[in-house]
């Protein structure tokens, strides 16, 4: 009987672990996505305004995370009005016709000095799995991310000045959320 | 990221975008009417365009050769095939009401890969833009037919030249391009066109529908302070020599009437091109 009446209540710790999922919702305010985009002779700094979607942590494990985010192209801004207005453009992100981008991670390890998580990427319309290296902690009931990794432009179907702008693009994700 | 930051960009695209595909135009139609010693001129003019334009665009690279969901990737594409079309619309023993259906029918295909959804669902701009494409069709290729002095390629490749302005006041070098590599070809076909005195008519039928379309498309995707007024009057510019088919000015003719004619094409253009200098500015960032 004993034995049952272990395995029962390890069941329900199993269950009840499961349900300590803590869903941190995500905005624009808490999370800043930044690229920098280079040429030659200079750089651009730029990023999205309106961002939302949810991180996912099962208890305070952080390798546990689960984001989905969805990024409105139209809240692009950059440090020069008309270059915001010409990476809206079909030249860059086509944003009538994708005015949406979404990242999803499909796994996230723990490495030696911090972790990496992996997802998909949908931007201009192409999905493309990432994997870059991230800090990640859980502090008094804030989730905080950092990380700054390189894309390929081209990739995303974006090749519009080719020679003259850089193929990689510099993205920063910072995110700072509250359950 | 500027669209032409300096000088280096705009030698470069004057090199790419207009003296490639404008060469290869010009080139091709010459050779091969002196070979054919002006035999199949209008199969020729139609080739001769088309090269151009893919030339172009494979040297500068504005549309991925291989279309993929976007509308703008089946511009010219579509400005091929269209024009291959014109041809069949034009053999001589085809009864005329044929003649148009297959017209029609071309613009139809136009207008369901390049018109967007939510303009289709509206109704009246798919009409419109039929309309348009019919009228300046039918239009272009009597004045390119009645005309062979290479007026009407040379006014469509001004048409362009001007269209591919706006588009890069609007912030879209890509759209920019293909209007630039139009422009261009155009160009080449014209000036071949008023050395031999050739029927030009196949040049009609994609301008006919790259136009309307290029203009349209840069209108609704781009993001800028350009007025629709300013793509509305690029589309509309070629029917204004319509115009001087009316009467007092259908009595004249000649050159007077041509140079009439290129004084109402130019109107509507520098209107426009006003419009969009005034709106926005090309100054790099």
């Amino acid at each position: 009987m004993r034995p049952m009446l272990s395995a029962l209540l390890l069941a329900l710790f199993a269950i009840s672990s499961r349900a300590a999922e803590v869903k941190f919702p995500l905005t624009g305010d808490n999370t800043l996505i930044q690229f920098v985009g280079t040429k030659p002779d200079g750089k651009h700094e730029g990023g999205f305004k309106t961002v939302k979607g949810t991180a996912t942590v099962s208890g305070v494990d952080v390798s546990t995370l689960k984001l989905a985010l969805e990024i409105d192209m139209d809240s692009t801004y950059t440090d020069d009005p008309k270059l915001t207005a010409h990476l809206k453009s079909p030249d860059f992100f086509d944003v009538k016709a994708n005015p949406k981008s979404k990242f999803a991670t499909t796994k996230v390890e723990r490495t030696g000095e911090g972790y990496t998580i992996t997802g998909d990427l949908t931007l201009n319309g192409k999905t493309r799995s990432l994997t870059f290296p991230a800090k990640l902690f859980l502090l008094d009931g804030t989730l905080l991310l950092e990380a700054e990794f390189r894309i390929n432009r081209n990739d995303f179907g974006i090749s519009y000045g080719k020679g003259k702008i850089d193929d990689q693009v510099t993205l920063k994700v910072s995110l700072k959320a509250k359950k | 990221m500027p669209i032409f930051a300096d000088l280096a960009l705009f030698v470069e695209a004057g090199l790419w975008a207009i003296v490639l595909p404008a060469s290869v135009s010009a080139g091709l139609l010459a050779l091969i009417l002196r070979l054919g010693k002006g035999r199949l001129v209008l199969p020729t003019v139609a080739l001769a365009l088309t090269v151009g334009l893919l030339v172009g665009n494979a040297a500068r690279g504005a549309i991925p050769l291989v279309p993929e969901s976007r509308a703008w990737h089946w511009l010219i594409w579509m400005t091929v095939v269209i024009t291959a079309l014109s041809l069949v619309a034009r053999l001589p023993w085809l009864p005329l009401y044929v003649a148009w259906t297959v017209r029609l029918t071309s613009a139809m295909l136009a207008a369901y890969l390049l018109v967007s959804w939510d303009l289709w669902v509206k109704g009246w701009p798919l009409g419109l833009f039929l309309a348009l494409v019919m009228l300046e069709w039918g239009f272009l290729e009597m004045q390119a037919t009645r005309w062979l002095d290479g007026g009407t390629p040379l006014g469509l490749g001004l048409v362009f030249g001007v269209a591919a302005l706006i588009l890069l006041h609007a912030h879209s070098a890509v759209l920019a391009d293909v209007a630039l590599l139009m422009a261009a070809s155009l160009a080449g076909i014209g000036v071949v066109a008023w050395r031999w005195r050739i029927d030009t008519g196949p040049v009609a039928a994609g301008s006919a529908i790259l136009l309307p379309s290029l203009l349209m498309i840069g209108y609704t995707s781009t993001f800028s302070d350009v007025p629709w007024s300013s793509f509305a009057l690029v589309v509309l510019a070629p029917l204004a020599p319509a115009l001087t088919y009316l009467r007092p000015l259908s009595r004249l003719n000649g050159w007077q009437l041509r140079m009439l004619q290129l004084a109402i094409l130019l109107l509507p253009l520098l209107v426009a091109l006003a419009q969009a200098m005034v709106a926005e500015s090309l100054a790099a960032a």
